[in-house]
């Protein structure tokens, strides 16, 4: 019987570095400066924040890529949920802080609510937090089915996403009523 | 069976008297209350919180939702002396009604807004993609239903509390 040339141990070693070289190759090439980096499917967070139309309480459709350069909150709720209700009334209770920022909040009704019927987006609003309705940090409306697969693909009924001026998703979290600290590092002040 | 107002306040009225007849049994049944008021009191705001306990489900407490955790704490305190004082005299321990009370009192504050159901039927609809219909839908029945659902914990308790009554009564003889 012929003895193989090289011993299996080395050809054990061989092949494990060959792997490594690869996967350090590929790993370089997607993360180098200047590469093509493609717009995820799914809102992620550290990526390009995928664009998706919404609908306005006015009846206007709205592109989420309206508000490239400046920071938006997409926060998508049912209108039968008290996580959501409460959230809302978190976001009245820091509505002078948010109208000295940048920040743009987008209060939108998931496209079937969640799958139970509940109030419509505006008499949810009304009854919450009414002088919301009217400031312009707050935009409400319902989301369209591209942008709840996009923002939600998990259905979860109190989901928000924070995209950051550079158009990156810098945080996605649930219900803002706990959670409105995570938030509170992005109110930077107008440029 | 038929169970009568004056008869079953009757019943736990002198069960009671017999299960706290000690000052320990008392000062047992006070930190159980005490300590049950507590959690009632972070756990039934959660559903304010998106399920988040602790100081911040607190900040969310009403004044409709205090009084629910302290009748919960009241009759979860005196079903655990009569409970104890039971077991002290040999008698079998049936939990059955509180523990459904318990676990009722906890679905709408750890269910309706969390993501613990829609994670829990992705994976299951990741088995059975019929499954994934219902998810959300539940969440919805348990957050539009919550005065039924606390109100169906409290009448369990409340059951498994009279049934506790009449197993002490049922030995002290």
């Amino acid at each position: 019987m012929v003895r193989p040339f090289i011993p299996r141990k080395v050809g054990q070693a061989c092949l494990a570095a060959s792997m490594l070289l690869a996967g350090s190759t590929v790993a370089a090439v997607a993360g180098a400066p200047g590469a093509a980096c493609p717009t995820p499917t799914v809102a992620t967070s550290g990526q390009l924040a995928p664009n998706a139309p919404f609908t306005t309480v006015d009846g206007k459709v709205v592109q989420l890529d309206a508000y490239k350069g400046h920071p938006v909150i997409v926060w998508q709720v049912t209108t039968w949920c008290p996580s959501c209700a409460a959230g809302l009334r978190t976001f009245a209770d820091h509505q002078a802080q948010i109208d000295r920022s940048d920040l743009t909040v987008l209060v939108l009704r998931d496209y079937d609510n969640g799958g139970y019927p509940g109030p419509a987006m505006r008499d949810f609003a009304k009854s919450v937090a009414a002088p919301l309705l009217k400031d312009p940090h707050f935009v409400f409306g319902k989301d369209t089915k591209a942008l709840f697969d996009r923002y939600n693909p998990r259905k979860f009924v109190d989901i928000y996403q924070v995209i950051a001026a550079d158009g990156r998703v810098r945080l996605t979290s649930s219900s803002p009523s706990a959670t409105f600290g995570k938030i509170e590092a992005f109110l930077q002040p107008r440029p | 069976m038929t169970v009568t107002w004056p008869a079953a306040v009757d019943t736990l009225w002198r069960a009671l008297g017999l299960a706290l007849a000690s000052g320990r049994a008392r000062l047992r049944a006070l930190a159980l209350f005490l300590a049950a008021l507590l959690f009632y009191a972070l756990l039934l705001p959660a559903t304010s919180t998106g399920g988040t306990l602790g100081l911040i489900s607190l900040r969310f407490l009403t004044l409709g939702e205090f009084f629910i955790a302290l009748v919960m704490a009241a009759l979860l305190s005196l079903t655990m002396a009569l409970g104890v004082y039971g077991l002290r005299q040999g008698q079998r321990v049936n939990p059955t009604g509180t523990l459904l009370g318990a676990v009722l009192a906890m679905a709408p504050s750890l269910l309706c807004c969390t993501p613990a159901l829609p994670l829990a039927i992705t994976a299951i609809a990741s088995l059975l993609p019929a499954a994934g219909h219902f998810g959300v839908p539940i969440q919805g029945w348990i957050a539009t239903h919550e005065g039924t659902l606390y109100a169906l914990a409290i009448a369990a308790m409340a059951w498994g509390l009279h049934g506790s009554a009449r197993r002490v009564l049922s030995c002290a003889c």
